[in-house]
């Protein structure tokens, strides 16, 4: 690999770039699975090197099932305990069993994660287990709990880039629940019987999966089992919904603002869609690397931003393409007009070689990192199990990636990225 | 215990070598010894800039980021008020990339004018986006300058306003590198699956002959010590008011550094600290309270902050803040918490580890404050504490004439200065 025969480094070539090798050996780790019910699934990885564990719980508690904001309080309800157990006991046990968690709640789910060592992770899922059976829903704790969240999205209103997602979201999901946006009224409108009532379908009867990675024990992982049994989910829960993208054109001033917010994007495709593949390598080349066109003209070129990139936002029956971007107030037509450009570029002229080459190379050895330890290989394989794929789906993108041509890039950018398709959506 | 070895290049160059033949990826890391608080007072954010000059060329490669790229990597790079940091993530057959672009840019910049103009633009619109156009954004270009009245944290890294980023000129570039761009001012820190021996050769024959420069010795004027409560009020469009309380802190090096660390553990505990528990759940005076340090390697702050719940006053919120401080003072600190807080941070700790980079950015780290081995040392340390040696340091830290407190008003209108 290194070039030795210049012993004297004085005349060392600093100018011709060391040889490079793209022959990486990348392997892809099932875990094993567990039918706990007709509806929910557990899945253990076990080969972790250390003694650090986390445990994901799916439940089938996503905003779409509910009213506004019902989903995302009764998530941050779910410690809050009862007259017998209170939040302040529950927090005490977490902390003594050195825990942390965090909950998110998307459009299907809310995922509790739960981090711990191997030695407490038992006793940190029994703590959580307890803490659901006793949730009591007091008047007391939903007041602190609405005070709190309610704060936090007046403060969240205040961002430009906020504003402009919401919109976003409100035209290319029009005519779903996904288009829904919450408003500080919704707030006033939940009752602790709305949260039970929620609750006790969601997620005490709304597991769907569970994710274990951790080196414990067979009879360690039989308890875990034993404690979310109770819970699985009985029922599919589904949301059907048709996504056509409603192409807007909107910009929402704000008084002061010293930036301008810019998501332009489409409902587009996901895993399922025999283009995928091909289209996240050419969203790569447009804007999600640093090297991308889009930082290359907007921010190496011009300076009119801190960040700009493009991304697909994968979820159940669709995809959703995004670009987004904050730039300064006087350069808002000028970045349209640029991101535009790039756009119409991968249209009409097939990318260059040696860029081609470049995005390969990134791309394998991103592949490489994205499977390096037990928690990336877990992330990659639920990123198939949720679409019900399986993981030869990454053999295939490694073979696309390396067979992908120009043409075929230049004909995906036509076909997927429609200028006239696309909603634009900018605030400040 | 993370393994590691050392070792000095002649030409000042500190190396640590750590090893794991776990994972195909490898990491490089550069730590420079230079900050925010070794900027002029009139030249502020520069330490920052450079960071960004940094990718803009080098003498002998005209791009940084697609070298790595096509190398397979991708790098970033932060800048703190104490050092700049640049690491390096790629498959660890391709590790002689990342020493080739990291040992040219030591060597020395292309310094394009372009890369100057373009920068200059970015970093001006990142102070925007971070710090101007965010509710609650310019807090620090604020706290700082009231918590220290001489020393150079007194300003944030971004700057202290976006005309020094403005006036920058290609000569101050050009003598920021000269002065702490240079292997006596670097600690080098890879990581992977590789032998001691093959490191040795390839760093020595990538950074081996880049002159040694000159480390400059670092003269800051020193904080005095603080002996009266502080306070600023503003005004600003936001939709809550919000309090920050700072408390003067020792610095890294300082063994009161960590009791420091456990004590904001202890008060910042979700949903069982009792300033939560008497502030927000019983008097419900705040909707968010939070505890938590700005470790740094001078005196340090320790922060509590959040976010006072609709019609309640500052005047009534303060009288309760203090009176509950009193009240934590005098009650203590049980084994129970302390423990809690300590298994905490075993846990947090171990899921740090897990990471190459993290474990590289650390080790570099740790051997800036003397030993990397510190590394390996830190949780010991930890453990030796009792709850009678958190209680004595917070009676100290937890002084109202220790503390610097902003307010930050709502008000419909923005008075803030263009």
């Amino acid at each position: 690999m290194l070039e030795k025969n210049s012993n004297s480094a004085n005349v060392k070539d600093r100018k011709t770039p060391p040889k490079i090798s793209e022959n990486y050996h990348i392997k892809f780790e099932s875990p094993k699975v567990i039918k706990l019910s007709k509806f929910c699934n557990a899945f253990w990885l076990n080969n972790v090197p250390n003694e650090t564990s986390r445990i994901d719980l799916y439940f089938d508690a996503g905003s779409v099932y509910t009213q506004p904001v019902v989903a995302s309080i009764t998530a941050a309800m779910l410690l809050t305990g009862n007259e017998k157990l209170s939040s302040q006991n529950i927090h005490e046990k977490l902390d003594f069993y050195g825990a942390y968690f965090n909950v998110e709640v998307t459009h299907y789910h809310c995922i509790v994660h739960l981090y711990a060592l191997k030695e407490n992770l038992v006793n940190v899922l029994t703590t959580f287990i307890e803490a659901l059976n006793n949730m009591g829903c007091l008047e007391r704790e939903l007041k602190l709990i609405l005070d709190e969240k309610k704060q936090k999205f007046d403060i969240n209103l205040e961002r430009v880039g906020v504003l402009a997602q919401r919109n976003f979201q409100k035209f290319v999901f029009d005519g779903t629940r996904l288009s829904r946006l919450t408003k500080t009224q919704d707030f006033n409108k939940i009752s602790a019987e709305k949260i039970e009532n929620f609750f006790s379908t969601n997620f005490l009867q709304g597991l769907s999966r569970i994710h274990v990675i951790s080196a414990i024990n067979e009879s360690q992982f039989s308890q875990i089992l034993s404690l979310v049994k109770p819970i699985c989910a009985f029922r599919r829960k589904t949301n059907i919904n048709k996504f056509e993208n409603k192409k807007i054109r909107l910009h929402q001033p704000r008084k002061n603002a010293l930036q301008t917010a810019i998501r332009i994007g489409k409902i587009c495709i996901n895993k399922h869609h025999p283009d995928f593949i091909g289209f996240t390598i050419l969203c790569t080349i447009l804007g999600d690397y640093f090297g991308s066109r889009l930082m290359k003209n907007i921010r190496e070129d011009k300076g009119y931003t801190y960040g700009i990139g493009c991304m697909i936002q994968e979820i159940k029956d669709t995809g959703v393409f995004i670009i987004a971007t904050e730039v300064g107030v006087d350069q808002r037509e000028l970045a349209i007009e640029e991101i535009k450009k790039e756009i119409r570029i991968l249209q009409s002229n097939p990318v260059p070689k040696k860029e081609l080459d470049l995005v390969k190379n990134y791309l394998l050895g991103q592949a490489l990192k994205a499977a390096d330890g037990p928690y990336a290989q877990f992330d990659l394989f639920t990123g198939v199990n949720l679409f019900d794929l399986e993981l030869d789906y990454y053999l295939k993108y490694l073979e696309k990636l390396k067979n992908i041509t120009s043409k075929e890039l230049q004909q995906l950018a036509i076909k997927h990225l429609n200028w006239e398709d696309l909603t634009v959506v900018t605030v400040g | 215990m993370i393994q590691f070895e050392r070792f000095e290049l002649p030409n000042g160059l500190k190396v640590i070598f750590h090893p794991d033949s776990t994972t195909p990826m490898a990491v490089v890391n550069v730590l420079y010894d230079v900050g925010a608080r070794d900027e002029e007072e009139t030249k502020t954010g520069f330490a920052h800039l450079f960071e960004h000059l940094m990718f803009g060329g080098s003498v002998n490669i005209p791009d940084f980021d697609t070298e790595l790229q096509k190398a397979g990597g991708e790098n970033n790079a932060f800048t703190s008020n104490d050092i700049t940091n640049y690491y390096d993530v790629l498959p660890a057959q391709n590790i002689d990339t990342a020493l080739w672009l990291e040992s040219d840019r030591m060597l020395s910049l292309a310094f394009t004018p372009k890369s100057l103009e373009v920068q200059r633009s970015v970093v001006i619109e990142e102070f925007k986006q971070r710090y101007l156009n965010q509710p609650y954004g310019d807090v620090w270009l604020e706290l700082r300058p009231l918590a220290y009245t001489l020393h150079p944290y007194k300003w944030a890294t971004i700057g202290k306003n976006i005309a020094h980023i403005e006036d920058a000129t290609m000569d101050d570039v050009k003598a920021f590198f000269k002065a702490h761009y240079c292997p006596s001012n670097a600690i080098l820190c890879i990581a992977g699956n590789f032998s001691l021996e093959e490191i040795k050769e390839k760093v020595t024959y990538w950074f081996g002959t880049i002159p040694s420069g000159k480390k400059i010795p670092r003269i800051l004027k020193a904080e005095p010590i603080q002996i009266a409560f502080r306070e600023k009020t503003i005004t600003r469009n936001v939709p809550a008011n919000a309090f920050y309380f700072a408390f003067k802190m020792p610095e890294r090096k300082n063994p009161d550094y960590y009791l420091a660390d456990i004590l904001s553990d202890i008060l910042g505990r979700e949903k069982s600290s009792l300033l939560y528990i008497r502030l927000q759940q019983e008097l419900q005076l705040v909707n968010e309270i939070s505890c938590y340090i700005l470790g740094s390697m001078d005196t340090g702050l320790f922060v509590i902050s959040g976010k006072l719940s609709d019609g309640t006053s500052f005047e009534k919120f303060e009288r309760n803040f203090w009176s509950s401080v009193s009240e934590f003072l005098e009650i203590g600190i049980t084994q129970n918490e302390l423990k809690s807080v300590k298994n905490k941070l075993k846990t947090s700790k171990a899921f740090q580890e897990q990471g190459l980079l993290n474990r590289a950015m650390n080790l570099s780290y740790f051997e800036l404050l003397g030993d990397a081995n510190g590394i390996n040392e830190e949780f010991g340390i930890y453990d030796q504490i009792q709850t009678k040696h958190v209680l004595s340091f917070a009676k100290k830290c937890l002084k109202k004439t220790n503390c610097s407190m902003l307010r930050i008003n709502k008000s419909q209108e923005d008075v803030r200065k263009k």
